[in-house]
């Protein structure tokens, strides 16, 4: 069952586009990564699904969730969605919580923003929430203030509040990025495992193919605010079609590139994300793209059945990833 | 203990300053007629002649027994005098205070709610140019206005409270009004950029996320995190008004401590400035003091006792 369809979303801000065009689906209970380099699009792409992009961020397209058209609801008509149908994990748990206020508190809020209940039934709630996400002593815990946790601890209150009021679809932007590596594995277990407990659909955004790919059942890659390649985990690892995705697999750590970071060569995609303006006419990735031909100066459309791509020369299907291509500097 | 030290340094500063300044006291006081041996009496009859370390011991042991000494003028007990300059210009620094809030909070909040339109804009301007007004001009345009042509309220003078609280009340609402204006103007500004930080922090968007309306979530999370920034800022502005205070109260001709302190200077009743002048620092090292306890009541990043 299709719990969320974007279709034709786009969002420009002073003219420029920052989102072009995005079509995807969300089935329910389904867990979707959406990958890309650090300014690709993921993170206004969430806010815009949560009405919470920037100020003087203007919003087309249509975003239909649970059969209801999102684009253009009143900051109250999405708020009665907000944290209760979707909710929201963020990135840096040091600035999501509020500095003053306990983190218990906090989550009560979270809970008595949908519900009508008693104090010392959205108290209790709470707890369970704070011992669900792993806090061995709640009861003392909640009374911490934000600073009194580790960052580990505080992305655990920002996943209880995102799970309150038991959401259809959580989405998670780079909900490990921010944290010790000993921690990342931890969180993201906990964040994979509550989802499963819960039902609820998953949309996890990261730049690293790796996490998502632990975690996703299907992959979707942003580059240039433009989806370039939707598929299954499986093909994206395997088959990759989008010179972009295979650009991206070449770099990812932990798919085959931990031995040469070892040897001291760390992959990267030639040149570098453009600003907001600076990407070229036609298909996004090109200036950067070994394929590159003349017909490239036109917009690829995304195409395919199941596996979808939006490039003029793609990969062959099953041709083994262009191992080297973007190795070295 | 830090207060006490700074408190400490202020009283020997204030005496150093005071008695290095040329002139003998005596002379003054006698006037240019008197004899040089009137005047080593009288020298010698206000302790003058005693050196300065046993003058100054004389002096901050007096104070530190609320005994602030006699005047050198009129002889009579400073206390009384400066207590009823103080029921003038405590009040009024009070309400100055309280006018300039009433001012600062509606205004900051509104102009950083507006800030992308038009009339947050002018808001923002409004308040500018309220800066740039100087208070004794402002004083004087309400002494024309309000005062003369409208007969509203007392251009000049007091009524002592024991006399009519809504008299002493009515004398003060214009010197308030003039003093707290360019006060709240400044806050305003301050309010302004705490509720803008506010309304940019994550924590108001994880607030939206989780279903609270744009403007809930800014009440529930915004008058404490603005709070912070905007109390440090009072308790400098507290000084500001105790200055403007001094201004205020030649303007309206009000008995207050800033016009004991003018005559006090013209008259070299260095004793009675001293005092003063050791009132006022106590004051603005304890509000300091005050704000920022208050600090670390609002904000818990601040270990308390720290
Ligand atoms: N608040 C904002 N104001 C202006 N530009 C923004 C803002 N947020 C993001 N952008 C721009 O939008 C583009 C996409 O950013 P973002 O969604 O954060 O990328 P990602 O999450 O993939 O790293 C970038 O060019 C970024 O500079
Ligand atoms: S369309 Fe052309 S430039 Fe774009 S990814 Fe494909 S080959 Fe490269
Ligand atoms: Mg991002």
């Amino acid at each position: 069952m299709t719990l969320l369809r974007v279709s034709g979303l786009s969002v420009d801000t002073e003219g420029l586009p920052v989102l072009r065009g995005v079509d995807f689906e969300v089935s329910a209970g389904e867990r979707v990564g959406l990958i890309g380099e650090s300014g690709s699009g993921k993170t206004v792409a969430a806010l815009t699904l949560m009405g919470l992009q920037p100020e003087g961020f203007a919003v087309q397209g249509s975003v239909e969730f649970e059969g209801r058209q999102l684009v253009g609801l009143s900051d109250r008509e999405f708020s009665a969605i907000r944290g209760a149908r979707m909710a929201m994990v963020f990135q840096e748990p040091m600035t999501a919580l509020d500095p003053l206020m306990r983190v218990g508190q906090q989550i009560i809020d979270a809970v008595r923003a949908h519900r009508r209940v008693s104090s010392s039934e959205s108290r209790r709630r709470m707890l369970e929430l704070m011992a669900r996400v792993g806090f061995p002593s709640p009861e003392e815990q909640s009374r911490r203030f934000p600073h009194q946790l580790s960052g580990g601890q505080r992305q655990r209150v920002v996943i209880a509040i995102a799970l309150a009021c038991d959401p259809a679809l959580i989405l998670a932007d780079e909900p490990t990025t921010a944290l010790d590596v000993t921690v990342q594995a931890q969180v993201l277990a906990l964040l994979q495992r509550l989802v499963a407990e819960e039902g609820s659909a998953l949309l996890l955004i990261s730049h690293d193919l790796a996490v998502v790919s632990s975690v996703c059942q299907r992959v979707l890659v942003m580059y240039g605010g433009t989806l370039v390649e939707a598929a299954t985990t499986d093909e994206i690892l395997k088959a990759p079609r989008h010179p972009y995705t295979a650009a991206l697999l070449q770099t990812s750590a932990g798919i085959g590139a931990r031995s040469r970071l070892a040897a001291g060569r760390l992959p990267t995609i030639p040149g570098s994300v453009p600003s907001l303006g600076g990407f070229p006419e036609g298909c996004v990735f090109r200036g950067r793209c070994p394929r590159e031909q003349a017909r490239c100066r036109e917009v690829p459309p995304l195409v395919g059945d199941g596996h979808r791509f939006a490039c003029w020369f793609p990969l062959e299907p099953g041709a083994a990833p262009i191992a080297g291509t973007f190795v070295g500097r | 203990m830090a207060t006490v030290l700074t408190l400490f340094g202020a009283s020997v500063l204030v005496f150093a300053v005071l008695n290095i300044l040329p002139g003998s006291p005596a002379q003054v006081i006698l006037g240019t007629q008197a004899t040089p041996a009137s005047v080593r009496e009288l020298t010698i009859k206000l302790g003058l002649n005693q050196p300065l370390p046993l003058q100054y011991l004389h002096w901050i042991g007096g104070l530190l027994s609320l005994h602030l000494g006699n005047s050198y003028i009129s002889g009579q007990p400073i206390a009384p005098e400066l207590g009823a300059a103080l029921a003038v210009t405590g009040p009024l620094v009070a309400l100055g205070l309280l006018f300039g809030l009433a001012i600062a909070v509606p205004t900051g909040i509104l102009s950083a709610l507006r800030h992308r339109r038009a009339s947050g804009t002018w808001l923002a301007a409004a308040t500018q140019v309220g800066i740039a007004i100087p208070n004794f001009v402002l004083g004087i345009l309400l002494i024309i206005v309000v005062a003369v042509d409208w007969r509203l309220l007392p251009a000049s003078g007091f009524i002592p409270w024991s006399q009519s609280v809504g008299g002493a009340l009515r004398s003060l609402v214009l010197p308030a009004i003039s003093l707290g204006l360019v006060e709240g103007a400044i806050l305003s500004r301050y309010v302004r950029t705490a509720i803008l930080g506010v309304m940019q922090a994550d924590y108001l968007r994880t607030a939206r996320a989780k279903g609270l309306p744009a403007r809930r979530a800014l009440v529930r999370h915004g008058v404490r995190n603005a709070s912070v920034p905007v109390l440090t800022v009072l308790g400098l502005e507290l000084s500001g008004l105790i200055i403007g205070a001094v201004v205020i109260e030649a303007v309206f001709t009000l008995p207050g401590v800033g016009s004991l302190l003018l005559s006090s200077v013209a008259n070299r009743d260095l004793i009675t400035v001293q005092d003063i002048v050791m009132l006022v620092a106590t004051v603005v090292v304890v509000t300091n003091l005050l704000v920022d306890m208050l600090y670390r009541v609002v904000d818990p990043r601040l270990e308390v006792g720290g």
